[in-house]
């Protein structure tokens, strides 16, 4: 019945998927992958931390033995490298990094494999109507009907982290119209765009990570 | 319009006495007391982590001072009420990791020894701190500013050199629930930047090269002194 009532509250969400792969991917069990957000990009581009998080738990779930490491986790290990004022930008200073040799240590100690940076977010593109509220000594309610349009577009860039190169990126684009009618109760009839683009992202980015050879 | 002003006045305080909508009133006013002299507390608590970076040949001794513990930074900032960000124990923390990861050896005293125990001494000093809160920037972000001077010393607790690190961090509002915890992680990030900034270049950085040549000098000078001192 719950489900029932969010499927009819929920607002309709188009997805599309794109992959582009430059090298084999795999991995052995108990190799580790950590899903990242820029952290030195101005402050309006930067992706929201629940999106990150949101990936790397549906990640996670993997059946294949994919280690999922927490972004804060592994910004610890490897201090202070990927700190935001010195995060490597492109996948060549990774073969720079490889070669300190107590980071090198370190990302050898958690069996790093594969590094995917997040980037993009989720905006509002648009929206129309109007909705008043109002409260008195006799009851209050609310009249009118809102809409407003959502777009979720982020990036996935894969790097390998034995080599030092990136192995491809997949992007995710998610648009979808939420409406709020009221008459007297607000119903909310949302478009869960953001999390839309986070289950369709992560299931590409497990399907990305396992196939090829190690 | 005194007397406008003296009705108005009456008029409130008999609402506030009488009905519902007098009690709604008096429940809006207490509100917004309530909230114009708020104040926001916010107490770090971070374990930072060592450096992993190639370690300086110095066996330091890193003075932390009363004045670092008690450091507490006070604003009033409109719309935010009073704020008060106390670092605690976190310079202790953070210069404790400094140490394991920069130095081959360390050790954190409050004053310079009298035996030349260290090579050298490293003090710590916070000479500004600034914040920005979302509503005066109008962005998202919660942001920090906090400068520190690194001061160097020889073994005798004479000053050699000094670098002045401005760290920054910020936080998104949005991925915090409370303006306290965005707050706390704009600071801790600020805390971050300093000692990756320290961490990274120390090696390199001409304060640091100066101090390190000071040490050179006094241990060949000491090492001349025995030497001497056996030829006699």
């Amino acid at each position: 019945m719950c489900s029932f009532v969010i499927f009819v509250l929920s607002g309709c969400v188009n997805a599309t998927l794109q992959e582009v792969r430059e090298r084999e991917t795999g991995f052995v069990e108990g190799q580790s992958v950590v899903v990242i957000g820029r952290s030195n990009l101005p402050s309006t581009t930067e992706t929201e931390l629940d999106f990150i998080e949101c990936v790397a738990a549906d990640l996670s779930k993997n059946d294949k033995g994919l280690r999922v490491i927490p972004a804060d986790e592994f910004r610890d290990v490897v201090f202070p490298w990927f700190e935001p004022r010195v995060e490597p930008e492109r996948s060549a200073q990774l073969a720079w990094l490889l070669n300190q040799p107590r980071l090198a240590a370190q990302l050898d100690s958690i069996d790093l494999r594969y590094l995917v940076w997040i980037d993009g977010r989720t905006i509002r593109t648009s929206s129309a109507g109007s909705l008043g509220c109002a409260v008195g000594p006799g009851g209050g309610g609310c009249f009118g009907f809102l809409t407003w349009d959502n777009d979720a577009s982020y990036e996935a860039t894969v790097w390998d982290a034995r080599i030092g190169q990136t192995a491809g990126r997949i992007s995710s684009d998610a648009e979808g119209t939420s409406y709020m009618p009221a008459f007297v109760v607000p119903l909310p009839i949302v478009a869960r765009v953001k999390s839309n683009a986070c289950k369709s992202l992560s299931k590409q980015i497990a399907n990305f990570l396992s196939s090829g050879d190690a | 319009m005194k007397k406008f002003i003296a009705y108005l006045v009456d008029r409130r305080i008999a609402l506030c006495c009488k009905g519902v909508l007098g009690k709604t009133i008096c429940a809006l006013m207490c509100s917004s007391a309530l909230l114009s002299c708020q104040s926001v507390d916010v107490e770090l608590n971070s374990e930072f982590p060592v450096p992993q970076v190639e370690r300086l040949p110095i066996d330091v001794g890193i003075i932390f001072s009363e004045e670092l513990v008690d450091y507490t930074y006070a604003e009033e900032i409109d719309g935010l009420g009073q704020l008060n960000i106390k670092l605690g124990k976190t310079p202790f923390d953070l210069l404790k990791s400094l140490g394991a990861g920069v130095f081959s050896d360390y050790q954190m005293v409050t004053t310079v020894a009298r035996d030349d125990v260290y090579d050298g001494y490293l003090r710590t000093q916070i000479s500004g701190f600034q914040i920005a809160t979302p509503r005066q920037t109008r962005t998202d972000y919660y942001e920090v500013w906090i400068r520190f001077n690194f001061v160097f010393l020889d073994q005798g607790g004479n000053a050699i050199s000094e670098w002045v690190v401005p760290s920054y961090g910020k936080a998104n509002e949005a991925d915090y629930r409370t303006k306290e915890r965005a707050l706390e992680a704009a600071a801790r990030s600020a805390c971050r930047d300093a000692m990756a900034v320290f961490s990274l270049r120390a090696a390199s950085n001409s304060n640091v090269l100066q101090w390190r040549g000071a040490i050179k000098n006094s241990n060949t000078l000491d090492e001349s002194e025995i030497s001497e001192k056996d030829g006699a």
